[in-house]
């Protein structure tokens, strides 16, 4: 389990001129094959191909079969709905030295590159995520991976990033990036993870 | 004097109520209904659980939920936010949003990955759901 951070997608859909009916277009899915059900009142249809569509007559009809849509039908009809969806959002990390609130060199390099993220995604928000390695007292480690978080925050803030976009955590060894039994030294784990959405 | 201040707290609550998302990115004319006032929204406003989003013609509006999920409206569309929570600490997850009319583009994010089944997408004549893999086997066999 990769924690929290995993990602996104299992759907995008899209529904059309709900008077007199509604239209629910699959547009893509992800790798893990999540699918969509339609339902109403009278029963419920499965799609899990992208570019297929379901229509709803009323709310005491089912739905229709799927049926094949193709794509350029989908994004001349959608083109300005889907102009507008925003990028997906963005998880980058970094890590610290042992036990320490103190960045490891590549990631005191990559710390300018977060930077442009945020300034390139204006206007957003950033949940600033502290981790720890699961080496001593759970508790401490809690402290510790706030206290690596809030280093992150104070960072950015110093860069001119408005502290009320960022939102801080310190999560110590309960969300491990990298699974590991207790008492286990794993540089992965000492970690923050900045998702700016 | 004293018996104003719960009633104070009762009026000053829904300020301090969490944002669930925000306005990424917009055109032409959209408004937000939160309790019984209209909010022009602007790129970078936060939104709350229960607002109601409006755009006029030739209007649109991008939107981004805590959990990544993302949103677009397309011109004289109506969507409520009925109810939305993604709390990680306590695991507890939800969403549940109604488009009412118009046209829109959903792309799911930590929610329909963690807790597809507390997904609801309404519209006026049904549900739009998010099953995992696992559903969907049993399903097909």
């Amino acid at each position: 389990m990769e924690g929290l951070w995993i990602v996104i997608i299992t759907a995008v859909l899209a529904a059309l001129k709900p008077h007199p009916k509604t239209s629910v277009i699959l547009v893509e899915n992800d790798k893990s094959r999540n699918a969509i059900v339609v339902s109403t009142q009278k029963g419920e249809v499965l799609v899990d191909k992208p570019y297929t569509e379901v229509d709803l007559k009323d709310k005491e009809s089912p739905p229709s079969l799927p049926k094949p849509v193709s794509k350029a039908e989908v994004e001349k009809e959608f083109k300005n709905t889907l102009k507008m969806l925003p990028p997906k959002p963005v998880t980058l990390y970094l890590y610290f030295k042992k036990n320490s609130v103190r960045l490891t060199e590549e990631s005191l390099e990559k710390l300018k590159s977060v930077l442009s993220v945020v300034k390139k995604r204006m206007p957003c928000r950033v949940d600033i995520i502290g981790h720890s390695d699961t080496v001593g007292d759970k508790e401490k480690n809690r402290i510790l991976s706030l206290k690596r978080a809030k280093i992150i925050r104070d960072l950015l803030v110093k860069e001119g990033v408005d502290s009320s976009l960022l939102d801080v955590k310190g999560y110590g060894e309960n969300d491990l990036i990298v699974q590991t039994a207790d008492e286990v030294s794993e540089p992965r784990n000492r970690s923050v993870e900045i998702f700016i959405r | 004097m004293k018996k104003f201040i719960p009633l104070l707290f009762f009026l000053i609550f829904p300020l301090f109520a969490e944002s669930i998302g925000m306005i990424k990115d917009l055109y032409g004319k959209v408004r937000i209904k939160r309790g019984d006032k209209f909010i022009e929204a602007s790129k970078g406003l936060s939104l709350k659980e229960g607002d109601i989003i409006f755009t006029d013609s030739s209007s649109g509006v991008g939107v981004v939920f805590k959990d990544g999920s993302l949103l677009s409206l397309d011109e004289k569309s109506i969507f409520k936010v009925k109810s939305y929570i993604f709390s990680p600490e306590k695991e507890k997850y939800g969403i549940d949003v109604k488009l009412e009319k118009g046209k829109a583009a959903f792309s799911s994010g930590k929610i329909g990955k963690l807790a597809p089944k507390s997904f609801k997408f309404r519209v006026p004549e049904g549900v739009v759901g998010i099953r995992g893999t696992k559903f969907l086997v049993s399903v097909n066999k």
